[in-house]
């Protein structure tokens, strides 16, 4: 029995369609029609006490709803969530108090309080023991490098401060598990650092388990053991990140760009040109050579103003592996 | 009950704290308030002292049925009305997720967390001097058995407005935008309470009684404390009520609530 177990979870939404107008408004009332979008189709997976999971997929796979439904705040279609021997959507308390939730951009501190208020708060939502309370507090504190704005109203706090305070109030009362939707959205590069890092040391520390939905796979690099990977609903991948490279990712482009008219292409094994015009190129390594030694050849061989190497976009590793799975293989 | 209390007085700062960060608009908004609720008060009394008497209620006497409502009104609002008018929003803006993830009932997170709304200090001071003026320019001789009565009253007839309040936050659960059916069956049709309910048909009065009971905030207290005659046939019992029904729809309210989460929860619109 592991820690959390998903079994064939489900989750339809019914899409009323909107008519136009007062009368369209009063037919509503009485008559609708829908649309049924199946958001979660049948998705299973199980994690053990203290694993940290990536969960990715494009916008609209089914990231977000299945952390509601194992947070507790939906209930599935079909299928059963266990979290801890808990079901977290039948018994929403008892799953609150051991769970902490950070939904992505959507705030839980008070606009027009410091941070120190919405903590005082917690304590008494959550029951925390003051002493137990006091520690955590400091700690995560220092932990997220938060001791310079802790007592600023939250309004005039940068986006990675806020993500930061919101992560904290997520812990202060030590759950066992943490669910992040999208943690690092929109955050700069030294904010997503201290994040990963403090995220790393949580798990470390207090073998607290995580899952985090996100769109950046260097989330995934910097944190996760596992990943899930999902779109349209449905489960794709689920394995270790090694696995999930050599199974997707076969490589990565080099664009290439010229000030004068470029030498002519020189078709081989090893490289294929995915776009070419006058001034740009953009190649795609059919090997397993390094950047590195790509970079050298094609410099070696063209002679280009500007090279840029680019890792495949998460979105085109899900299209790419969904295509694969369509074909079967 | 003593982990309620504990939450409420922690929620209680939070909710002073932030209206304090404000104390510009705070000032304004108490001001505007003064001036709107006045010249409303002023129109309803210009109009009732020209007809005399109203269904056999004089114009001071009438008065009193608006300070009724508008105090019953103060009182729920400052709880209930952020909560209520906040709850589209969140629900569309997802912030009402995290109130399913915290270890109380969400209803209790989304009131406590909406905050409280101190500018209905403003209704509250209109009303008393409402009701006073009223009072006195009818010779009414207040005993302590009928000042005991009328603050049971009000404080059923704040249940009242606030299970009004929360009954019109449930249609956030199910549609996006606002829903004009729900306003008018809780704001137009309150209106009629600015008058006895005797001056109106029959059919009006039975749903303001037992339907939608507004007649409960203020007709029915009044027409107890005035000595004034209820509808034909009702039970003489009636107007000692409003605390017990106050009681009655406040549960329901909740009922209703909780029902439209579960709808929520299910098909997560």
């Amino acid at each position: 029995m592991s820690f959390i177990e998903v079994t064939d979870l489900c989750k339809d939404y019914r899409i009323a369609k909107q008519e136009k107008g007062i009368a369209g408004a009063v037919k509503s009332l009485f008559h609708r029609e829908y649309t049924v979008k199946e958001a979660v189709r049948n998705v299973s997976f199980s994690l053990e006490k203290g694993e940290v999971v990536g969960y990715i997929g494009p916008n609209g796979a089914g990231k977000s709803t299945t952390i509601k439904m194992l947070s507790g705040v939906l209930l599935p279609t079909s299928g059963v969530a266990k979290v801890g021997d808990i079901i977290p959507y039948e018994n929403r308390k008892e799953n609150a108090k051991r769970i902490g939730v950070v939904f992505g951009q959507r705030s839980q501190l008070y606009w027009d309080l410091p941070i120190s208020d919405t903590f005082d708060l917690y304590e008494s939502l959550y029951s925390v023991p003051k002493e137990r309370f006091r520690k955590n507090c400091d700690f995560y504190t220092e932990l997220l490098d938060m001791k310079d704005f802790l007592h600023q109203p939250v309004r005039q706090l940068s986006l990675g401060q806020k993500m930061k305070a919101n992560i904290a109030i997520a812990l202060l009362h030590d759950p066992e598990v943490l669910y992040l939707d999208e943690p690092t959205i929109g955050l700069d590069v030294t904010s997503k650092k201290v994040l990963r890092d403090a995220l790393k040391s949580i798990n470390a520390q207090r073998n607290t388990t995580i899952i985090l939905t996100t769109h950046d796979m260097d989330d995934i690099e910097a944190v996760c053991q596992r990943l899930i990977m999902i779109d349209q609903g449905q489960k794709l991948f689920d394995g270790t990140l090694e696995d999930f490279r050599s199974k997707y990712n076969d490589g990565f482009t080099v664009k290439l760009e010229f000030d004068t008219v470029p030498p002519p292409w020189q078709e081989s094994g090893e490289y294929e040109l995915l776009e070419g015009d006058e001034r740009h190129w953009l190649i795609k390594s059919r090997t397993e050579m390094t950047a590195k030694a790509a970079m050298i050849d094609l410099i070696g061989k063209y002679d280009p103003t500007n090279l840029y190497v680019q890792e495949e976009r998460i979105e085109d590793i899900v299209r790419r592996a969904y295509a694969l799975d369509e074909v079967g293989c | 009950m003593r982990d309620f209390w504990r939450l409420f007085s922690s929620f209680f700062k939070v909710a002073l704290r932030r209206e304090m960060a404000y104390r510009g608009t705070f000032l304004a908004g108490i001001i505007g308030q003064w001036i709107s609720y006045g010249a409303t008060f002023l129109g309803i009394y210009i109009m009732v002292s020209s007809f005399d008497i109203l269904g056999g209620w004089n114009g001071s006497e009438v008065l009193m049925l608006y300070g009724l409502s508008v105090m019953s009104y103060a009182i729920g609002a400052s709880f209930f009305y952020n909560f209520s008018n906040g709850l589209a929003g969140r629900i569309r803006s997802g912030e009402f997720d995290a109130s399913l993830t915290k270890p109380i009932h969400p209803f209790l997170h989304e009131v406590f967390s909406a905050g409280y709304n101190v500018g209905y200090i403003s209704h509250f001071t209109v009303s008393l001097v409402v009701m006073a003026a009223a009072l006195s320019s009818t010779n009414y001789n207040l005993t302590v058995q009928s000042l005991m009565f009328l603050i049971l009253s009000v404080l059923g007839a704040s249940l009242i407005q606030a299970s009004a309040l929360i009954a019109s936050s449930v249609m956030s659960f199910f549609t996006v935008g606002n829903n004009p059916i729900a306003d008018f069956l809780l704001w137009d049709v309150k209106e009629f309470t600015n008058y006895p309910i005797t001056v109106f048909p029959k059919g009006i009065q039975f749903v303001l009684t037992f339907i939608l009971p507004f007649a409960f905030m203020n007709f029915y207290p009044a027409a107890a404390l005035l000595g004034k005659a209820i509808p034909e046939g009702y039970p003489a019992i009636l107007p000692y009520l409003s605390p017990l029904v106050g009681a009655l729809v406040f549960a329901l309210s909740i009922l209703l609530w909780n029902w439209g989460l579960k709808n929520y929860k299910s098909t997560g619109s």
